[in-house]
């Protein structure tokens, strides 16, 4: 195999040059005719790197130019059979090791990356809105903890007041808040990342998670209130006809930044009436239901990754795209930060056994300044965050995009193939799926203008 | 409580109805959270059992299994925590 190594040469005329144009910011001169070991080939790409006279004792500036330079670092490639077998030297020659690097990972303690323009930037937002695509006569309904209007009308400012639908937003019984009205939480957090790329489209209160829904104070939230939420949603959307119902919207987008953390909360393994592995679940039933009525079904991958997992993970890291995230019906998100690498939380691939395996389909961002529904300075984090920013995407893409000519099946495959890849990416992988969402060319691929 | 599917040939069937099917109390069906459509195509529906009155979760041989289905915790998916708390165990 060709393992790639640093090693230090005396100096020499070809070196000087390399080195001088290194200097000066210019490509890779000719390193024909430099003196080395036989077992070493030399990097024909790299620019070699005045070392000065090659002790730390006395650096300074005129030793390092090239000319005066007694020693050069070059790259260059040797071969072995295998790791174990590099050696130490060739031909006498020292050889360091040149291992690959990658920049810290974005975790749960890491500042914000960036902010909510830059995503919006990332995502052609403007573009989209000149093409139309900006979630106008589109309902995106947020199940989650709640909705706080005040919250979002004081962040997005004058004249950016979201549209927002009390009638057909879902309360809970025995819930004390009305629509919009819910404490700041992570539901807020959700609709404020939905509308940086459909400022247009019409919020919908679906608060599952909120303390004050059936049972929630007492037993926390569970799956039970969240299949009542759907029940509603499909209602709305396949049954309700009436004027003032689904009908007065081009689509629905149906948002889901929540999930399960650890088998342990599930049924065991192998009961018929587990959750997390079992497509014929009723709440999975329920999800395929609203989905084939056309509702476009968005869900966070989880928070599950395996280099900086949510404590709740307990440890476990695989297989953890788990229940209705795993659902080929819905389109499943992981979570980059602004600089397209993906945050070390964010849940892998293939999802749990027994599910859809090409999980998560599409990555989006996450990890950047937004809502600050958690404190100033707090980032809009988790695989939460990147899913609405994705149904944000849909929401805008709906606006041109007619669910009836593409249904939400063909919408998601369109956004898979126009994903944009990440450097060394030839297809879909666990950590991306198929790439970060573009929502522009998903757009000119289903022939918008 | 006990997630449970049931059938309503006729549209969704009352609870009586779907404590009949199950051979349950009506008592002991959640009257709160009712009769709720899954897939009415499939005329198929969930209601929640009380625990006492939970049938084991053998599916009979040759029969559709109806339940019981689990109804765990869920939680949202951010911010991320760094090590789990006490309570945040089971469902």
């Amino acid at each position: 195999m060709r393992i790639p190594v640093i090693t230090v040469l005396p100096s020499q005329e070809p070196l000087q040059r390399s080195a001088a144009a290194g200097m000066s910011k210019r490509g890779p001169t000719d390193l024909t005719g430099v003196r080395k070991p036989g077992g070493l080939t030399l990097d024909p790409n790299f620019n070699a790197v005045a070392l000065g006279s090659g002790r730390v004792q006395s650096p300074s500036a005129g030793t390092h130019a090239p000319d005066n330079s007694a020693t050069f670092a070059v790259r260059g490639f040797v071969e072995a059979d295998s790791a174990d077998a590099i050696p130490a030297d060739v031909d006498g020659q020292p050889i360091f090791a040149d291992p690959k690097i990658a920049p810290l990972l974005t975790c749960g303690g890491t500042p914000p990356v960036g902010s909510h323009s830059d995503v919006a930037k990332k995502l052609d937002v403007a573009g989209l809105a000149a093409r139309g695509m900006d979630g106008d006569g589109v309902a995106v309904a947020i199940l989650d903890t709640g909705i706080n209007l005040k919250h979002l009308n004081a962040k997005r400012g004058p004249g950016k007041q979201p549209l927002f639908d009390a009638g057909n937003s879902w309360t809970p019984q025995g819930s004390t808040n009305a629509p919009g009205a819910y404490p700041v939480n992570h539901g807020t957090m959700c609709a404020f990342d939905v509308l940086i790329a459909a400022p247009k489209a019409t919020l919908l209160d679906f608060p599952i998670l909120a303390n004050d829904a059936p049972g929630g104070s007492v037993v926390g939230q569970t799956l039970s209130v969240a299949l009542l939420g759907f029940a509603q949603l499909l209602a709305f959307w396949a049954v309700a006809f009436a004027p003032g119902g689904g009908p007065r919207y081009r689509a629905l987008v149906v948002s889901n930044s929540w999930g399960i953390f650890h088998p342990s909360w599930d049924f065991p393994a192998g009961h018929p009436g587990r959750f997390i592995d079992n497509p014929n679940h009723p709440f999975n039933i329920l999800v395929k239901t609203l989905a084939s009525s056309g509702a476009d079904i968005v869900f966070a991958a989880g928070n599950c990754g395996a280099q900086c997992a949510d404590g709740r993970c307990q440890g476990n890291t695989k297989q953890t795209i788990v229940g209705s995230s795993a659902l080929q019906e819905v389109l499943t998100l992981a979570g980059c930060d602004t600089k397209d690498a993906r945050v070390g939380y964010s849940s892998q691939g293939p999802s749990i056994a027994g599910m859809f395996q090409q999980k998560p389909d599409l990555t989006a961002y996450t990890h950047f300044s937004g809502s600050e529904a958690f404190g100033v300075g707090s980032p809009d984090s988790g695989t939460s965050a990147a899913c609405p920013v994705a149904s944000g995407c849909v929401a805008a893409l709906r606006s041109k995009i007619s669910r009836t000519k593409v249904p939400p099946a063909n919408l998601f495959a369109s956004l898979r193939t126009s994903a944009r890849m990440v450097p060394g990416q030839t297809g879909w992988n666990g950590d991306y799926g198929f790439g970060i969402i573009d929502p522009g060319a998903a757009a000119t691929a289903n022939g918008v203008p | 409580m006990a997630l449970m599917t049931v059938h309503g040939a006729n549209g969704a069937p009352s609870l009586a109805e779907a404590a009949s099917e199950l051979g349950v109390s009506v008592a002991d069906i959640d009257d709160k959270f009712g009769v709720v459509p899954i897939d009415p195509d499939k005329k198929l529906y969930a209601v929640q059992v009380k625990g006492s009155s939970i049938p084991d979760g053998k599916a009979e041989s040759g029969k559709e299994y109806r339940g019981p289905y689990s109804n765990p915790k869920i939680a949202p998916l951010g911010p991320i925590q760094p090590e789990k708390k006490p309570d945040e165990d089971g469902h």
